[in-house]
């Protein structure tokens, strides 16, 4: 194999080893699934153009943060304003805030145990919402509910999940 | 990692709870212009806002993970019989953000050779449409285009279009769609479906609530039940509620909540209460049957037509005649209730095997009530007279002489009869019969014949039924052209029982005859659905 083609390779695996907290990354910043979808791909065939610019050893997590970041802002300038996406100066402001997202890789194994505690009723809302991509307003009617009413849900499931990742990482933190 | 948790307390003057409300609303998609603005200008100004911003996004971004993650546990589990090739590694939810934006093609994007190899490769995580349902089942079908066959697995999007024959789809959540060709359709995710023309009929468990079909006329949205669509010609579409509710949208807005037997037709975006039709849409029942009558084996294939008959949403009595040496014939679609049989000898009825009970002395027959009072009732049964004798041939009879009571008869001059007491409102108590013309013949045995009459109190008709077929009837003495309910029939009596005082000079009404099965429901059946239960029930014998 070649140096470039190693290279490639190399950028290749560790993008997918990265692709989920691009994608949180990217979400948070731009709002859109769909959108995200778009500026995942572009970073993805970005950072393989560019992967020889890549030192290996270095942040790769960072590295497409960046690129993700840029091809964000560019998406935003060629679209026009959204009034329901970050203006540019905010995306900015937030990028350079933003967290590298390694402290879901902990929490994931809890979430899945901390489900188990939910109402059927909210466990089924929030697979609607974020296992079917419903809105609440979209989940209301399939439940039986009101739109409020799955707002809620959704907001004390959330608010229970939270606690309870927090309460068993904390305790497996005094554990070790 | 050591994070600073905020939110507990008020240490600033950041509006921490606003700040959530608003960062909630914008990752469930649901802020609005004037909230975005907000949630930028709390954002630009502080520190504090923009950490806790990605706090939330962090959570936000968790449960996202875990519902692609379930979603794709779902897909790269086949079930049993998936050949097709396992592209889905990473799948995603089918629904996603707000859709405002049509994705440009991947070959937009492939500037080098390179990036094409290592573009399919990322092109599994993001444009492989996975898999959401399978093909369980089909009889006789026709495809048009590319045929599936059972085992299959459907994608969501591909467009299938049936010709002839009936399918069942297994979807992945749970709910089981059998389609009628001719028929269009295409899958939209693991529990939602899109039917362009033709009819389904979809049973919906629990886990699956929510299963929604859409057709040009509108979407329905179950809410634990089964249910029948039809997309018809012109954009038409008609939903009919077997078991269960369904809600009912159209043009975006709620239509309407409909209930077990109840339906509804929506042309040019116009929602109209129809007739229920449950027996019009085939599910996994019919299925079986028609599978059992092609194989030859009609006793059986009758077997499942009858429990089908027996859940049917408006039956109030079933009676199927399988066991009449016992003192109570068992309402199939009451557990609770029966019929007393007062007398008659078992017989055989449509097929070897299938029983029946021989009616002849004056105290054969049986004797139930049903309690309540009826809008409309339609009454069908399997008979057999051995002859027609003068005057009234009973088959069901009220016995309390108040008013809405119903009797119906086969007439000695060989046709189909109902009366309907009336005088209910402080008029004369008088009997309203509707006589068809001769059906029977006078002379040997007809064999098994298929009786139905349907009272409909909207429309204030009578209608009688011929082995399926609607047939003409007139009121006797033309008292009364129209009917008026509530009907009842709370105590009365099959054959020839009777509990009425007879009036001088007057002679019992007979049966000679036998019954092998008696159903009445609660509503006014349309022909299709009479026509459709005597082909369910036909012997073939005539």
């Amino acid at each position: 194999m070649t140096s470039s083609k190693k290279t490639g390779a190399l950028v290749q695996s560790l993008f997918l080893q990265h692709l989920v907290p691009l994608r949180g990354f990217l979400l948070a910043l731009s709002g859109d699934n769909q959108r995200v979808d778009d500026l995942v791909q572009e970073t993805f065939l970005t950072a393989l153009e560019k992967a020889g610019e890549f030192e290996e050893g270095t942040d790769f997590r960072a590295w497409i943060f960046t690129i993700g970041r840029y091809k964000l802002l560019s998406a935003l300038r060629d679209a026009g304003r959204d009034p329901l996406v970050f203006d540019p100066d905010v995306v900015e402001q937030l990028a350079d805030a933003a967290p590298d997202f390694a402290v879901n890789d902990h929490r994931m194994p809890h979430l899945r145990a901390c489900l188990d505690q939910l109402a059927p009723k909210a466990r089924q809302a929030m697979a609607l919402h974020y296992q079917h991509g419903h809105l609440p307003r979209e989940v209301a009617p399939r439940m039986g509910w009101t739109v409020n009413a799955v707002r809620v849900a959704l907001s004390r499931a959330r608010a229970l999940l939270r606690r309870c990742i927090e309460k068993r990482m904390a305790m497996e933190g005094g554990r070790h | 990692m050591h994070r600073e948790t905020h939110g507990h307390g008020r240490r600033s003057a950041l509006n921490r709870d606003r700040l959530r409300l608003l960062t909630g609303r914008y990752f469930d998609r649901e802020i609005d212009a004037a909230e975005m603005d907000e949630l930028q200008a709390l954002l630009r100004a502080s520190g504090e806002a923009k950490a806790a911003f990605w706090e939330d996004a962090e959570w936000h971004a968790l449960f996202r993970q875990w519902g692609e993650q379930e979603w794709g546990r779902q897909a790269v589990t086949p079930p049993a019989g998936d050949t097709s090739p396992a592209l889905r590694m990473v799948p995603r939810p089918a629904t996603v953000g707000l859709s405002r934006k049509r994705r440009r093609p991947l070959g937009a994007w492939l500037i080098s050779a390179g990036a094409v190899a290592a573009a399919v490769a990322l092109g599994f995580l993001f444009l492989s449409p996975r898999p959401v349902a399978g093909l369980e089942r089909q009889l006789a079908a026709a495809w048009n285009g590319d045929p599936l066959r059972p085992g299959d697995r459907l994608q969501p999007g591909d467009r299938h279009r049936l010709d002839s024959g009936t399918i069942l789809i297994a979807m992945d959540r749970g709910a089981r769609v059998v389609v009628e060709g001719p028929a269009e359709f295409e899958l939209t995710d693991d529990n939602a479906l899109r039917l362009v023309a033709g009819r389904l009929r979809a049973t919906v468990p629990p886990a699956a609530m929510g299963f929604t079909v859409t057709t040009p006329a509108f979407t329905a949205i179950d809410r634990g039940t089964e249910f029948g669509c039809l997309a018809g010609p012109g954009g038409s579409g008609e939903l009919h509620v077997i078991d269960g509710e369904v809600d009912l949208e159209s043009k975006g807005a709620p239509t309407g909540h409909l209930r077990a037997n109840e339906a509804m037709r929506v042309a040019n975006g116009t929602p109209d209460r129809i007739d229920p039709r449950a027996l019009s849409f085939a599910g996994e029942e019919e299925m079986d049957r028609r599978e059992l009558v092609a194989g030859g084996d009609p006793l059986a294939a009758w077997r499942i037509a009858s429990d089908e008959l027996s859940r049917h949403p408006a039956a109030v009595l079933h009676l199927d005649f399988e066991a009449t040496d016992g003192r109570v014939l068992r309402n199939r679609a009451d557990a609770d209730a029966g019929a007393v049989v007062h007398g008659g000898l078992p017989d055989s009825g449509r097929w070897p095997g299938k029983g029946a009970l021989a009616i002849s002395a004056p105290d054969d027959g049986l004797e139930f009530r049903l309690p309540g009072e009826f809008e409309s009732l339609t009454l069908t049964a399997w008979v057999r007279p051995d002859t027609l004798l003068p005057g009234k041939n009973p088959l069901v009879m009220g016995q309390t002489s108040e008013a809405g009571e119903v009797t119906w008869y086969l007439y000695g001059s060989g046709g189909l009869g109902l009366g309907v007491r009336s005088g209910r409102n402080g008029g004369t108590p008088a009997w309203v019969n509707f006589h068809t013309d001769r059906l029977l013949p006078l002379d040997g045995e007809p064999g098994w014949v298929f009786a139905a009459t349907v009272i409909d109190g909207r429309s204030g008709t009578v209608t009688h039924y011929f082995d399926g077929q609607p047939v003409p009837a007139r009121s006797i003495g033309g008292r009364a052209e129209r009917v008026h309910p509530p009907f009842q029939l709370r105590h009365a009596t099959i054959g020839n029982v009777a509990f009425k005082e007879l009036r001088p000079g007057t002679t019992p009404d007979r049966f000679q005859g036998s019954i092998d099965e008696l159903t009445l429901f609660s509503s006014a059946l349309p022909a299709g659905e009479i026509r459709r239960l005597f082909e369910r029930g036909d012997p073939g014998t005539r």
